[in-house]
């Protein structure tokens, strides 16, 4: 083979050349220098002055009792909302998928959310969470249950911020369930009907895994969003909780950058990176499992591929 | 299982789908739907089958009324024209899974699933998924499917056109072994006139919703019932040429050439077509009907010559040892099968 | 197309140029364009328009500087305006608290207004506790100008007081009997209303440490008295207080409780003298009084000062910042500005104006105010202060909210403050 000459071997590179420098503007700079700052004790964001080099941040963060109950909360909230959200929005998905009368209206009311600010909904939720007042805790009562203490205890913040979350995450997961459900073959259901299976059995046996490949890329998109949940706890709870009860790891690193003065950046980036680690392994371990699953149907790499293609 | 279909209309808003459709399918029989797309051979085997319910008329299953069955109760095995087969089951999982929602132990379940895969040939291949079988390989599949709950009827939706040619005259003397080693009533829906004519019993020609004809398949071929059923078997197609009937005469083209064949009780200034088979052309220069070579063209052992009759275009086998050149003139004679009239608006035959 | 493109960088260069030129043009007349002197601020409502008004009047009086003033969030404000200033992108002057330039005094960044101002300006106008305050810094310089004197009051509803015919309570048992009373009275009567809840948690904290003769931060610059046992029993006796109903150390749903109160949620309020003119009572009177002290303790409440604190740029700024900030500081500004904030003033020459004395006596919220004024003193400005605020709070917090073990939760907020105190 005659090697191309050098100019010619290098010409894609310009070519390359705007996206490069502004992925390593904008995306590889700030990850490399949070990196670099979680390892700089002491650091002064101005003068770049720092007293040493170490994992002193680390040591710190991991010791901070606010880090370890922002570990717990956050596992927790996680481990709640992905599974509920996914299971209810796949429900949901399937009977916005059916052809029933006012599905358009149906639609919208799912898709609302969507198009609402978070921030600006949050504030209604938190009335809704009332103790006294809310229309929540009327329910509750009509049904002769004791009120919950949304707002003001810390369990009753912990159920609050799950509804809550579950509500905020249902839209986009209903959506990406949805191109998914469309893209099964009508033809099944059909097979399926004639040979006299029942509408839960061709749920079971046929809808869910054959929605499994959107299922699993819904699980992760909602995992790596939810461990960076944070925003949510300002409508609800103006700040962490009622009782300091509800940091989250991202709002651990709001607060040691935004909260504290001087601003912790140490503290914040060792926590940042501490999160990065996190949320990588999980989004490994769940492509991990992704691609076992994948190789489990073994030509199903072509759906699945099929399936990703009517994402994009 | 004997299917009995009486006076079958089907309409979608405005549109008649079927119109009118009786028959009588006997039992054990391959009853092949033939006709081009939207003819409403699909809209039938899905009323067959359950999916749909005729607008009118009756389906009986030898004495049972299944008109408004569900397909579950009906008893029939699908199979579709892509197959169908769930993706993320394997062979045997798919096979099995009619019995599953039919509740059959699990034991159970499995060995007749074997039993069908043996049958079907792919026994062999039970732990594969769908995606890693050829296209013939899952027809077989899904015709174990369809027929392991042993269906009274199974049903066969353009089962080999997304198949290859060769896989394709394969599938459909599989297709007739397994139909005849079960003895299962099976009705086949296709548009391709010779996959029809080599599997069938029985076919039912339709055209836009109507029953054309109900015959064997010889019997279709030599005695079409109308214009439409000669035009639309046979490879190569029919030829025809327009004539007119004058004294009980059919005399074709402008200059009204008279062709030799005569017609009882058709008025005289009918309009009609002089349709005949290629093989149905006998060269004989003392015949007064008169032709001009265009082309002749050997196909295989066969020798097929184009010529002009009566200012058309046809085409016949002409076993001849004369060789014949371009533009040559040729006499013609007709032979007793294989040569109708049919009326130019109707499409009745005459002849 | 490719002559399009030509045409169109052609254009891109033309458009470029004449940019710049004029953006050349506008920075070489420096004798013309007055210097932009930034203020940020976490005032809203009538307090912003007060600001805008009186940096109209300062812009239209000369022509050298323009006072450019900005509301901020109040939510991270000061770690932004640390971010800011030691980014270099800072504001010139920024509305804090005279401790608030501790942090920044050792880095230089911080304005000493002491080169700009006469001592007739400033130094011989308030009194020597607010010049000590603005002065208390390692270099000794003035690095603030005290505006305002607020400190926390108590907000009363006098239909209520007067219907149980209570006195206004003096101390913290006082307190307690009055809201038991109220409250017990009022739930008879199918009325659910809380007794009592503080603004700020953290000010509560304080009090009770400096009234119980202990500190929140000793002469050490440490933490030591949050767990003393003292401290931890008031903590106990006012969880009893929280779950019989009485008090709530947090309002769960407002940030303030000027809006409940005034919607007759509450019978009574610990808060600044500030947000009285945020209260519109819904059918009743406000009644102020004295902070709730210990009995037979020390008598103590936390005064704050508002302070304008202004960070080094260039000569000509610097110096525009300090005319603004004597110019804001003048009487015939601080006293509109007092009236409209609802505070004191430290400035003698306003105090004994007839407008103010007039003011004065018609505001029971400065009343209230003036009343502690012998026990009033000022939270130490140290460095790790935010922490050791959210630390307190905190603790307090856990205890009586959270319901854990309180000399658990003191101890865990002490050992938070410490480790901040040391860094």
């Amino acid at each position: 083979m005659i090697r191309k000459p050098f100019l010619e071997r290098i010409k894609p590179l310009f070519y390359l050349l705007p996206f490069i420098i502004s992925v390593s503007i904008f995306t590889l700079y700030p990850i490399v220098n949070v990196i670099r700052m979680s390892f700089l004790e002491g650091y002064k964001y101005l003068t770049g002055a720092y007293t040493g080099i170490g994992l002193g941040n680390y040591e710190k963060v991991v010791s901070d009792p606010f880090f370890r109950q922002a570990i717990n909360n956050t596992f927790r909230y996680v481990l709640l909302v992905v599974p509920i959200s996914t299971v209810i929005a796949v429900i949901l998905a399937n009977l916005l998928n059916q052809k029933v009368r006012f599905q358009a209206f149906f639609q919208t009311c799912y898709f609302l959310p969507m198009v609402t600010s978070s921030l600006a909904v949050g504030l209604s939720w938190r009335f809704m969470f009332n103790d006294k007042f809310g229309i929540i805790n009327y329910v509750l009562s009509l049904m002769g249950i004791d009120p919950v203490q949304f707002l003001g205890n810390a369990s009753g913040n912990f159920i609050a911020l799950v509804i809550f979350g579950i509500w905020a995450i249902l839209p986009n997961t209903i959506i990406l369930l949805l191109s998914g459900l469309q893209n099964i073959d009508p033809l099944y259901y059909t097979a399926a009907k004639v040979d006299g299976a029942k509408t839960l059995r061709i749920f079971f046996r046929i809808t869910v895994p054959l929605l499994a490949p959107t299922i699993m890329l819904v699980i992760i998109i909602n995992m790596i969003s939810t461990f960076k949940m944070y925003h949510e706890l300002f409508p609800l709870f103006n700040g962490p909780g009622i009782a300091y009860n509800m940091f989250t790891v991202v709002y651990y690193i709001y607060y040691e950058f935004r909260v504290m003065t001087p601003p912790k950046y140490g503290y914040a980036s060792a926590a940042a990176v501490m999160l990065l680690v996190i949320v990588f392994v999980f989004t490994m371990l769940q492509r991990a499992v992704q691609a076992w699953s994948r190789k489990e149907r073994g030509e199903d790499v072509k759906q699945v591929k099929r399936h990703r293609d009517a994402l994009r | 299982m004997k299917i009995r279909l009486e006076n079958i209309v089907k309409r979608f808003d405005d549109n008649t789908a079927v119109d009118d459709f009786s028959a009588v399918i006997e039992s054990g029989e391959l009853v092949t739907l033939l006709g081009p797309s939207g003819c409403g051979k699909s809209t039938m085997l899905n009323m067959l089958s359950g999916i749909l319910y005729p607008t009118e008329g009756k389906i009986y299953f030898d004495d049972d009324d299944v008109t408004y069955m569900s397909s579950e109760k009906r008893g029939v095995g699908l199979v579709f024209q892509n197959y169908a087969l769930y993706p993320h089951m394997t062979v045997l999982e798919n096979i099995c899974f009619p019995l599953e929602i039919k509740k059959v132990p699990k034991k159970e379940r499995i060995e007749k699933a074997k039993k069908m895969a043996e049958l079907v040939h792919v026994e062999g291949m039970l732990n594969r998924k769908p995606g890693q079988l050829s296209g013939g390989q899952q027809q077989r599949v899904a015709i174990a499917r369809a027929l392991v709950k042993e269906p009274r009827l199974l049903l066969l939706d353009e089962p080999l056109s997304n198949l290859d040619a060769r896989l394709r005259i394969e599938m459909r003397e599989e297709i007739r072994r397994i139909q005849l080693e079960t003895g299962v009533t099976t009705i086949f829906v296709t548009h391709d006139q010779e996959e029809a004519m080599s599997i069938s019993d029985h076919i039912i020609l339709m055209k836009l919703g109507v029953l054309q004809q109900y015959d064997k398949p010889q019997y279709l071929y030599d005695q079409p019932a109308n214009c439409f059923v000669a035009d639309f078997l046979g490879n190569p197609p029919i030829n025809k040429v327009e004539g007119v009937v004058e004294g009980g005469k059919v005399l074709l083209g402008e200059n009204k050439e008279d062709s030799q064949i005569k017609v009882k009780d058709v008025p005289d200034g009918t309009p009609v077509y002089l349709s005949f088979r290629s093989e149905s052309v006998i060269l004989d220069n003392k015949s007064p009907l008169r032709a001009k070579v265009v082309l002749t063209s050997v196909m295989g052992k066969e020798i097929i010559t184009s010529f002009v009759l009566a200012g058309k275009e046809v085409r016949g086998y002409m076993n001849s040892d004369v060789e014949l050149q371009r533009d040559q003139e040729i006499g013609i004679r007709f032979k007793k099968t294989g040569v109708f009239v049919f009326d130019r608006e109707s499409g009745e035959r005459y002849l | 197309m490719k002559k399009l493109f030509k045409i169109v960088v052609t254009l891109l260069v033309a458009i470029s140029l004449v940019a710049c030129s004029g953006g050349n043009n506008g920075g070489g007349e420096t004798s013309g364009e007055p210097v932009e002197v930034v203020f940020w601020h976490t005032l809203t409502d009538h307090d912003e328009e007060m600001v805008a008004e009186i940096a109209d009047k300062f812009n239209a009086s000369q022509d050298k500087w323009k006072v450019v003033q900005q509301t901020q969030p109040l939510d991270g404000f000061e770690a932004k305006v640390y971010e800011a200033v030691t980014n270099g992108t800072g504001p010139s002057l920024v509305w804090l608290y005279p401790g608030t330039a501790t942090e920044y005094v050792d880095e230089g960044f911080s304005l000493d207004f002491g080169q700009y101002l006469t001592d007739a300006e400033y130094k011989d106008r308030v009194s020597e506790g607010v010049y000590a305050a603005s002065t208390d810094y390692s270099d000794g310089k003035l690095h603030a100008l005290v505006c305002t004197l607020t400190g926390s009051i108590m907000f009363y509803n006098k239909e209520l007081l007067e219907k149980y015919n209570l006195e206004i309570p003096q101390t913290w048992e006082d307190l307690y009997n009055a809201c038991k009373t109220v409250v017990d009275g009022e739930k008879a009567e199918g009325n659910d209303i809380i007794g009592f809840g503080p603004d700020s948690r953290d000010v509560v904290g304080i009090d009770v440490l400096y009234q119980l003769g202990l500190a929140y931060i000793d002469d050490n610059n440490t933490a030591n008295d949050w767990t003393d046992p003292k401290f931890v029993e008031w903590v106990d006796w006012w969880k009893q207080a929280e779950a019989e109903g009485y008090f709530l150390f947090k309002d769960p749903a407002e940030n303030y409780h000027s809006g409940p109160f005034g919607n007759q949620m509450y019978f009574s309020y610990m808060g600044s003298s500030a947000g009285m003119n945020y209260i519109t009572p819904n059918g009743f009177t406000i009644v102020t009084g004295p902070v709730p002290q210990i009995e037979g303790g020390r008598k103590y409440n936390e005064l704050t000062a508002r302070a304008l604190v202004g960070f080094t740029k260039d000569e000509v700024t610097d110096e525009g910042a300090a005319a603004f900030a004597s110019f804001f500081t003048q009487a015939e500004n601080n006293l509109p500005f007092c009236q409209k904030y609802s505070a004191s003033t430290p400035f003698k020459d306003v105090e004994t104006s007839d407008v103010y004395k007039e003011y004065f006596n018609n505001s029971v919220a400065q009343q209230a105010f003036a009343s502690m004024l012998d026990y009033m003193y000022a939270r130490k400005a140290v460095v790790g202060q935010t922490a050791c605020k959210e630390a307190i709070q905190q603790g307090l917090e856990k205890a009586i909210i959270n319901g854990e073990d309180t000399l658990t939760a003191l101890q865990a907020a002490q050992a938070l403050a410490n480790s901040a105190l040391s860094e």
